[in-house]
């Protein structure tokens, strides 16, 4: 009955000892096996190559043990591990059922390199691990059996180590391209970078060194010495997955999307709009409400909530250029890369800021990289424009006493009341500041008065009834806290909130932002040049936190009666919203 | 160094082997999808659309496993029957969480692998109901609904006779589908219906299927819009808008078509102290229809109003009002089938151990259901309450203003369902309640009091399904006065009222000892395999089909899980310890598991049941 919502977690949340207890298993698995596949060249084993082969396998089989305290682990592969390591030291006495028993352990261990990986990504995972753990075996057997109880084998140990350093080298190249890192600074500026230029480099110097004692009567030496650079390249390839991916360098002009983690928490960063001055800190409601947000020996200003938007909003003072934020959760400190450049940016009315970056974040998730130049106060566009006309038609229609109308001194505030008062007027419909009870009330500002709005309309409809013929907003008040602000408000809508395209980036907004809400301008900017041809006829659509039972969510008497938002993908958190009207014409 | 071979045979052996196992090795790497193959191996895929008032196209894609119907030709002419479950999706990130951090050596968080993907969709499951089959408890088909998703599947009908449409329910998505059932384990789409074809009400709960094939379902929320709504009766009510109040019975063809929309609310409001509206109306309603039955050869609907439906959290310090739970059952007149109406509205009374300081479980709060006696000379019917945990009973539907009196309350059946159970009624969180069709037996299922439900040290209450002796209270006369016997002290609450009211004939725990986590919601087995080798309707159901699921966000869920029940002729009960999990192999279908023949698509939420039987199998 464990319905919670999992977070989407990241590398950054392994800890250290997970981290710890996979590099001592991988690599003590990756020698046993190694050395047990190719135990049938070699003759009689000596006692304290035994011993070094027991150790290995303990070392395994513990750290397979710890592992299961560790991690949730599947019973039935944990057990192959334990007896697979356990066995691999007591099967060399027979060559031939050692080698099959290491070549089960080297498959298992690609599995566990390689959990949750596909396609090329697996193919390159299975040559570092096969790579490596020959080489490993090799060095092992030629440290501890001299060369003449070699047995005699078509192998030609040389060669092969200068095609397992290519390989190697290869794969780690291939990894390189496929992280999506570029050839920039981040390959030495983070960890991430280091550990994958550890991966290539230290397999290229091996091949390069075993080319050059490729004529070498004591082929073991090359093994011996490429031993630490292939070690180090298997554990860097191995700590890989736990180290964070670094994000895109940030573009002076582009909203930044990043992920910091303080305390070992993983937090969603937005800034926008990356410009010089004054610029908005962006954080989930998952992120939790102790953030702080501020610039390097600067001014650190509380995330606070505001009207309208999710989450929590702190102001930065970005200087020019090249430089970091400081992002505080509870008492723990991280630091985000950014680059607000040299040119001033967009103007931004303060009270339409949460609003202009929810836009951009439609954009970046897109993968756009677009320099913010505009908000969506700045202008009524024509396809609002074309809704609120409809919308207003529909009003008069229904014939209430008058039409309450709420705007605010955006361009796009003040040309929608006009818009609205016009059209009234053409349909014969009063229009009014002020409520009452056969009033229809249609809100056409911003984010923070529609909230102010529907706040004050719920109290009033709460006491007596009042705007009986509804609430209506105009499209880009179509944001949770907005519409779950009231039992029920209805917009005019040119797309299906329910519909394929419109999920998707719901899921999508939810994933890459702490599970935050969709918007009206973060769907137009996650379309780009789609936006306009999904644009359809417009519909009123109706939204409410529809449950089947009303509950407080934390309710005393009630315990279990908590509210679960498991429903991905819905526009309305906790609620739904659907078409009320047919295509509006 | 070269080491040459002194037996180059087996050396030129050994590097064709090595070379082979290695190009083997490149071949899965590269192909290797990591993801695991489906349980359903081959499943075929049949495809039926209309063209809903929208003009889009709406569809049910059946997925067939091919295995279980190969196994079900070779076992031979056995008809089947078939369990028809109404499920929805569940987020498939909770699956992942379980599937991600599975081998030694992994990390255990995930790597970044758990993420919310694009809801699943929404289905019925058609499960092998027939004993005794090789494929019983078998999920044969799943038929599941596009495009909308997140439908939250709710009711069906109660009951499916030959030849009926089903009529499903999507309680978020305001939508009716009907489908036809005609060629199990086969569905097809014969409509759907939208919100923007019910503009007199939303949220549609439950439905009553009339003898034309005809349905008539409840619209528990208000018309869509707000403001007045003109209805084809001549009559105006002044809604609140969408999952709010008033809410209407539509009548609906076969094809889902709305025939009709009659209003629940009366011209003059209901009781401003019971009644609460949030936002207020002008003429508060408590008419919020639910549960919904019919005599049509008394030609009277009978619907009980549950709740304003919406999750209202307007204020962050009080809780919601308790009055938005309704205590009210209307009656109808259905003497025109295509013009309910309205005919009384009555309130339930609180019982003994009503407390004034908790009016939410008083024994009259949120009166979920209601069920009508059968027989020609019976009149009577039966309402339950949720939070209150009572029944309520009158002898006589067709009354101008019919008397209804609490007649059984669920702490009386407690102890009967768990030794361990207290016999507090309250907050018992009933839902099914249905007479069997010889009126002999009121068969109900209770979800169970939750943990601290009435108090930091209540311990809960495992709930279960029980089975009452109703004969001598419908047989005791249509008069309030004939019938002997009162629920009217605490004493009698928790070991019955005596007289003719009714009495525990069976009982069975689901989940025993675990508080709050029995059925919601449940379906008689009205199908006995003939010696003609059809499937007849019996008066007598041996069976019970009940699942553990409310609604997620109401913070009632439940396990997920579907069970069969053994129904005696003495309405003794016992769970089927044979109907199993395919995958678990544990009793009871368990809706929380990873694959369905449609996808590995994860947890599934089943919300209502119903036994069904293709055509060419019954007579």
């Amino acid at each position: 009955m464990d319905h919670h919502v999992a977070p989407a977690t990241g590398s950054s949340g392994v800890d250290t000892a997970a981290l710890l207890l996979r590099l001592v298993l991988l690599l003590s698995s990756a020698f046993l096996a190694g050395t047990g596949v190719l135990r049938p060249l070699v003759d009689r084993l000596p006692r304290r190559l035994l011993i070094v082969v027991g150790v290995l396998g303990a070392v395994s089989a513990v750290s397979a043990v710890v592992s299961a305290f560790v991690v949730d682990l599947t019973a039935l592969a944990t057990a192959v591990h334990i007896v697979l390591a356990a066995a691999i030291p007591v099967l060399v006495r027979w060559p031939s059922w050692g080698r099959w028993a290491s070549i089960a352990l080297i498959a298992l261990v690609v599995l566990e390199t390689s959990l949750g990986r596909s396609g090329v990504d697996f193919a390159v995972d299975t040559v570092y691990v096969v790579g490596a753990a020959l080489w490993f075996g090799v060095t092992v057997l030629s440290t501890a059996v001299p060369a003449d109880r070699w047995r005699s084998t078509a192998f030609r140990l040389g060669p092969l180590a200068l095609t397992i350093g290519a390989l190697l080298a290869v794969a780690g190249a291939v990894q390189l391209v496929q992280s999506g890192l570029g050839l920039d600074r981040r390959l030495y500026e983070t960890l991430f970078g280091v550990a994958l230029l550890v991966i290539v480099a230290l397999p290229v110097a091996v091949s390069v060194f075993a080319g050059i004692f490729l004529g070498d009567k004591d082929w073991g030496r090359i093994y011996r010495f490429g031993a630490a650079g292939i070690a180090v390249g298997f554990l860097a390839w191995s700590a890989l997955a736990a180290i964070p991916r670094p994000p895109a360098l940030p573009v002076p002009g582009v909203p930044l999307l990043a992920d910091a983690v303080a305390g070992g928490a993983r937090i969603p960063v937005l800034l926008s709009p990356q410009r010089p001055g004054r610029n908005l800190v962006h954080f989930p409601a998952s992120a939790g409400d102790d953030l702080s947000a501020g610039v390097p020996g600067g001014l650190i200003t509380k995330a606070v909530a505001r009207p309208g938007a999710e989450g929590s909003w702190a102001e930065v003072e970005l200087p020019p250029g090249r430089g970091e934020i400081v992002i505080v959760k509870g008492g723990n400190e991280t630091r985000v890369d950014v680059d607000a450049g040299e040119d001033t940016g967009p103007s931004i009315v303060d009270a339409d800021a949460p609003e202009c970056a929810s836009a951009a974040l439609g954009g970046v998730i897109a993968g756009r990289r677009d320099v913010l130049t505009a908000c969506p106060a700045d202008a009524l566009s024509p396809e609002d424009s074309g809704a609120l006309v409809k919308l207003v038609e529909f009003l008069a229609g229904r014939k209430p006493s008058a039409v309450t109308l709420i705007g605010d001194e955006s361009p796009r505030g003040v040309a929608a009341a006009k818009l609205v008062r016009d059209t009234a007027a053409r349909t014969g419909l009063a229009v009014r500041d002020d409520g009452g009870p056969d009033t229809a009330l249609l809100v056409v500002s911003g984010w923070a008065g529609g909230y102010t709005a529907m706040s004050r309309a719920a109290e009033s409809q709460r006491l007596k009834p009042t705007h009986q013929y509804g609430l209506y907003l105009a499209p880009w008040l179509l944001n949770g806290p907005i519409v779950n602000a009231v039992a029920s408000s209805s917009l005019p809508l040119r797309f299906d909130p329910r519909e394929q395209l419109a999920v998707s980036y719901a899921v999508a907004v939810g994933n890459s932002f702490g599970g935050e809400s969709p918007t009206l301008g973060g769907f137009r900017s996650w379309l780009g040049d789609q936006s306009r041809s999904a644009n359809g006829d417009v519909q009123i659509f109706s939204a409410a936190q529809v449950n089947a039972m009303p509950m407080y969510p934390n309710e005393p008497h009630a315990p279990g009666m908590v509210m679960n938002r498991d429903y991905a993908g819905q526009w309305v958190p906790d609620g739904t919203i659907v078409p009320i009207s047919a295509v509006l014409r | 160094m070269r080491f040459t071979s002194l037996r180059a045979g087996s050396a030129r052996r050994r590097k064709v082997v090595t070379v082979a196992m290695a190009a083997a090795l490149a071949v899965a790497a590269v192909t290797y999808t990591g993801s695991t193959t489906s349980a359903y191996a081959d499943v075929q895929v049949v495809t039926d659309a209309k063209t809903a008032a929208d003009g889009k196209q709406y569809w049910v894609q059946n997925h067939l496993v091919a295995k279980d119907l190969a196994t079900q030709a070779r076992s031979g002419g056995t008809p089947k029957k078939w369990l028809l479950v109404w499920a929805g999706d569940e987020n498939i990130a909770d699956t992942l969480v379980k599937d991600i951090k599975n081998l030694p050596g992994s990390l255990g968080g995930g790597l970044n692998k758990i993420k919310n993907a694009l809801p699943g969709p929404d289905f019925l499951a058609v499960i092998d109901a027939t004993q005794g089959s090789p494929t019983y408890g078998k999920v044969v088909n799943t038929a599941t609904v596009g495009p909308l998703v997140e439908n939250e599947p709710h009711h069906m009908q109660y009951v499916w006779h030959k030849g009926d449409t089903i009529y499903a329910g999507a309680l978020f998505a305001a939508a009716t589908y009907a489908f036809d059932v005609g060629a199990l384990p086969q569905l097809k789409l014969k409509g759907v219906s939208l919100p923007t074809q019910t503009l007199g009400g939303s949220v549609p709960d439950a439905y009553w299927v009339l003898k034309d094939g005809t349905a008539y379902g409840t619209y528990m929320g208000g018309p869509v819009v707000p403001g007045p709504h003109s209805y084809a009766d001549g009559s105006t009510q002044i809604g609140n808008g969408f999952a709010g109040s008033p809410g209407e019975v539509v009548r609906f063809d076969q094809n889902a078509k709305v025939l009709s929309e009659s209003p629940a609310a009366t011209p003059q409001g209901d009781n401003q102290k019971l009644c609460d509206n949030l936002p207020q109306l002008g003429k508060p309603t408590c008419a919020n229809p639910h549960g919904i039955q019919a005599r049509e050869d008394l030609n009277t609907l009978v619907t009980s109003d549950y709740a304003e439906p919406r999750n209202i959290i307007l204020d962050p310090v009080k809780q919601p009002s308790p009055y938005l739970r309704r205590p009210t059952v209307r009656t109808w007149d259905i003497s025109d089938r295509n013009h309910p109406k309205l005919k009384s509205v009555s309130y339930l009374q609180d019982g003994p151990r009503a407390d004034p300081k908790d009016p939410l479980h008083a024994e009259s709060r949120a009166v979920m259901e209601t069920t009508v006696t059968n027989l020609p000379g019976h009149k009577g019917a039966f309402a339950q309450t949720m939070q209150g945990g009572a029944v309520f009973y009158t002898p006589d539907i067709t009354a101008k203003e019919p008397h209804w009196i609490e007649v059984f309350d669920d702490g009386t059946a407690n102890k009967s369902i768990y030794p361990n159970n207290d016999s507090n009624g309250g907050s018992s969180n009933g839902g099914w309640i249905q007479t069997s069709p010889d009126d002999k037996f009121l068969y109900r299922a209770i979800q169970g009091r939750q943990k601290g439900a009435l108090g930091p040290d209540d311990p809960g209450t495992t709930g279960g399904v029980y089975v009452l002796d109703i004969e001598k209270l419908v047989n005791a006369g249509d008069r309030i006065e004939d019938i002997k016997g009162r629920i009217d002290t605490k004493e009698k609450a928790q070991q019955g009222g005596g007289g003719d009211l009714p009495t525990v004939a069976g009982a069975a725990a689901i989940n025993p000892g675990t508080p709050g986590a029995g059925p919601h919601w449940g379906a008689y087995d009205n199908f006995v395999l003939g010696t003609d080798g059809f499937y007849h309707e019996t008066s007598r159901p041996q069976h019970l089909a009940v699942s553990n699921y409310f609604v997620a966000r109401s913070g009632l869920d439940g396990d997920h899980k579907v069970n069969l029940l053994n129904l005696g002729q003495d309405g003794k009960i016992a769970v089927d310890q044979n109907f199993r999990d395919e995958f678990t192999g544990q009793v009871g279908i368990n809706f929380n598991r990873k694959s369905w023949p449609h996808g590995d698509f994860g947890n599934a939420k089943p919300h209502s049941e119903l036994f069904v039987v293709a055509d060419a199998d019954i007579k």
